[in-house]
């Protein structure tokens, strides 16, 4: 078995700031912050002293000869300054090598942008006749596949068992190419661009240009009005990717609230999670996919949610509210022209579900919020955090696709994102924002585990934020210090939930 | 011992201007005090401030930074020496004036014995 590399290196941008830097590096820049205005303190006190030995001087060495420092106070200022320019040049190339790291990142992000729409258009516009071909070409391979297909339902049998499976082979090949950070890169450019594939292919005269007005939320939230539009006329399921009415109800079985070994009714207390991995370790993995934590601080009560990620890989939304058809929503929530859809539900149902949980705890409007989330649960963070209704503090992604969220400098929002994990670029590229991004490459020369999408694994990211507590990179250290301010050291009260979609009639 | 010139040569001084004066002590030795704080600070808080050498990058411009990092430690270090020899310097003139001081302080108190 071939051993895995795993690297140690955080990249950390965003934030409101330009600079791209390893986290190494912007701790050190905080450290030399801190050095120079340590030593210009002193500095300061120098001169007040020296200025008071000028003064007494003449009245000292009126009484006779001194061993007067003279020297030593004259060249004690000019030491002063030669350490204080050497720290202030050293911080100076720092800062610049973060800006040219961005900078760098932004140049090759924009000609990815640019080789995006100009790629997508010429893709979609020789998709519809290489598929045309490629159609003619598999005719005699397709054809007996078609028929054992339909012998296969007509016999009883569930061909989608063997399709799935056959997907998920396919997949496990070419798990290579999936997890190359190039190709992760590509998916996040094609996000931005698929509305201009489908141009290309529409024949649309200069569709780079008319396709660079929408990103992935407008895009998902096209599909997501086409495919309302098809359930209300009666093609299809009636319920791909159409979210419906929520409940929730509270969990209180499982390893840790099992009745059996100990009562359930009461809240179970936690002690105050210390930083990022102790909020990772407490995203739900089992029946629940909401944990609520309530802390009582100061009068008034503080709420930490945690979202579980996508459970249900599959169109058709079913009840189970962390799929596919929540993520979508999620991701086109982002668009504000997402609130003209006609067809379709409004919101997704996980996130109805999250907000169900909170007021069925006893969240009122107002009250101060922190929400982690895993993956489709990221994104879900991600939309509280952008509610002006809600009052969200603070942000935790882990891997979903959060990079079009609009969410306000208010909230302290990390977004840790694998640089080899193909969904958090999903989202597309997004916009500048406060959010601070860090990355990870998890797999530097691939893994050969059975996991599709290693660096997306939780365990993966929980790695990383054990990292992320490692780190002494300010926007880190600010973040682990405004969430022991949050709690305040309490003891917290824990609910876990769990939501499904209901029928329509039945809310 | 003092004597009627010690007592003259004093009250001249104190004519003169050129007398050590209580103040002046205090303010050499709260000098003192301070750049031995200085010194200890810069030692210690200002120096554990600063960043270790890079682990984590192996490249040229790793070394530059190391290289540039240890000058700029380096230069707090010399600053720091600078406070202690000064410091010292200042200790030897407090205890100097000090002992003026006395002397001073005796040859006034001086009264011919009757």
């Amino acid at each position: 078995m071939a051993a895995v590399v795993v690297s140690d290196d955080l990249v950390i941008s965003g934030g409101g700031s330009t600079r791209v830097a390893v986290d190494e590096l912007f701790a050190d820049v905080g450290r030399l912050d801190t050095a120079e205005g340590l030593v210009r303190y002193a500095s300061d006190r120098f001169g007040v002293a020296r200025s008071k030995l000028d003064a007494v001087e003449h009245r000292a060495t009126a009484s006779g000869p001194l061993p007067w420092p003279g020297d030593d106070l004259r060249f004690g200022w000019f030491a002063f300054e030669v350490a204080l320019g050497r720290l202030r040049l050293l911080r100076f190339r720092l800062v610049m090598a973060a800006e040219l790291y961005g900078a760098t990142e932004r140049t090759v992000g924009a000609l990815w942008d640019l080789g995006g729409a100009v790629g997508a258009s010429v893709l979609g516009f020789l998709a519809p006749r290489a598929m045309a071909g490629a159609a003619v070409s598999l005719l005699p391979v397709a054809l007996p596949a078609a028929a054992a297909l339909g012998l296969a339902r007509m016999a009883g049998s569930d061909p989608g068992p063997a399709v799935d499976a056959a997907v998920r082979r396919w997949l496990g090949e070419h798990r290579g190419v999936l997890n190359d950070p190039a190709f992760v890169r590509f998916v996040r450019t094609f996000a931005d661009h698929a509305d201009d594939f489908v141009l290309g292919a529409l024949n649309v005269p200069a569709a780079p240009l008319v396709g660079s007005a929408t990103e992935a939320p407008e895009s998902a939230s096209l599909i997501l009005g086409v495919t309302g539009l098809l359930s209300a006329i009666g093609i299809g399921t009636g319920r791909t990717l159409v979210d419906g009415p929520v409940r929730v109800e509270r969990v209180t079985s499982g390893p840790a609230r099992d009745p059996a070994v100990a009562p359930s009714p009461s809240n179970a207390a936690v002690p105050p999670p210390r930083g990022f991995e102790d909020l990772a370790d407490r995203v739900p993995r089992g029946d629940a996919q909401i944990t609520v934590e309530r802390h009582h601080v100061d009068g008034e009560n503080r709420w930490l949610v945690y979202i579980a990620g996508t459970a249900d890989f599959g169109l058709v939304a079913g009840s189970e509210t962390n799929d596919m058809t929540s993520n979508v929503h999620g991701i086109a929530d982002d668009s504000p022209l997402d609130a003209l859809r006609l067809a379709g539900s409004t919101s997704a149902g996980a996130e109805r579900g999250v907000r169900l949980a909170l007021a069925e705890a006893g969240a009122l409007p107002g009250d101060p919020i922190v929400a982690v989330g895993h993956s489709g649960g990221g994104v879900i963070a991600a939309s509280l955090a952008a509610d002006p209704g809600l009052n969200v503090v603070g942000g935790l992604n882990l891997g979903g696709p959060v990079a079009s969220a609009q969410i306000p400098e208010t909230c302290s929002f990390i977004s840790v994102e694998h640089a080899d994990d193909l969904v958090p670029a999903t989202g597309g590229s997004g916009h500048p924002s406060c959010v601070v991004v860090v990355s990870r490459r998890v797999n530097e020369h691939g893994s050969d585990g059975d996991a599709v999408l290693p660096a997306h694994q939780f365990v993966e990211y929980g790695q990383t934020t054990a990292l992320l507590d490692e780190s002494d990179a300010p926007q880190l250290v600010a973040f682990r210090e405004q969430l022991q301010e949050f709690t305040a050291g309490t003891v917290g009260e824990q609910t876990r939930w769990r939501a499904e979609r209901v029928p329509d009639e039945e809310p | 011992m003092t004597s009627y010139d010690d007592h003259l040569a004093a009250v001249s001084a104190l004519r003169n201007g050129t007398a050590v004066t209580p103040e002046c002590v205090d303010d050499v030795s709260s000098a003192q005090q301070t750049l031995r704080e200085l010194a200890e600070e810069l030692r210690g808080p200002a120096a554990a401030a600063m960043p270790g050498p890079p682990t984590r990058w192996r490249s040229d411009a790793a070394t530059a930074y190391a290289e540039a990092l240890e000058e700029a430690r380096g230069s707090v270090v010399v600053i720091a020496r600078i406070m202690t020899e000064a410091e010292c310097a200042l200790g030897s003139c407090a205890v100097t004036l000090r002992a003026r001081l006395d002397d001073l302080e005796a040859a006034l108190a001086w009264r011919p014995s009757s």
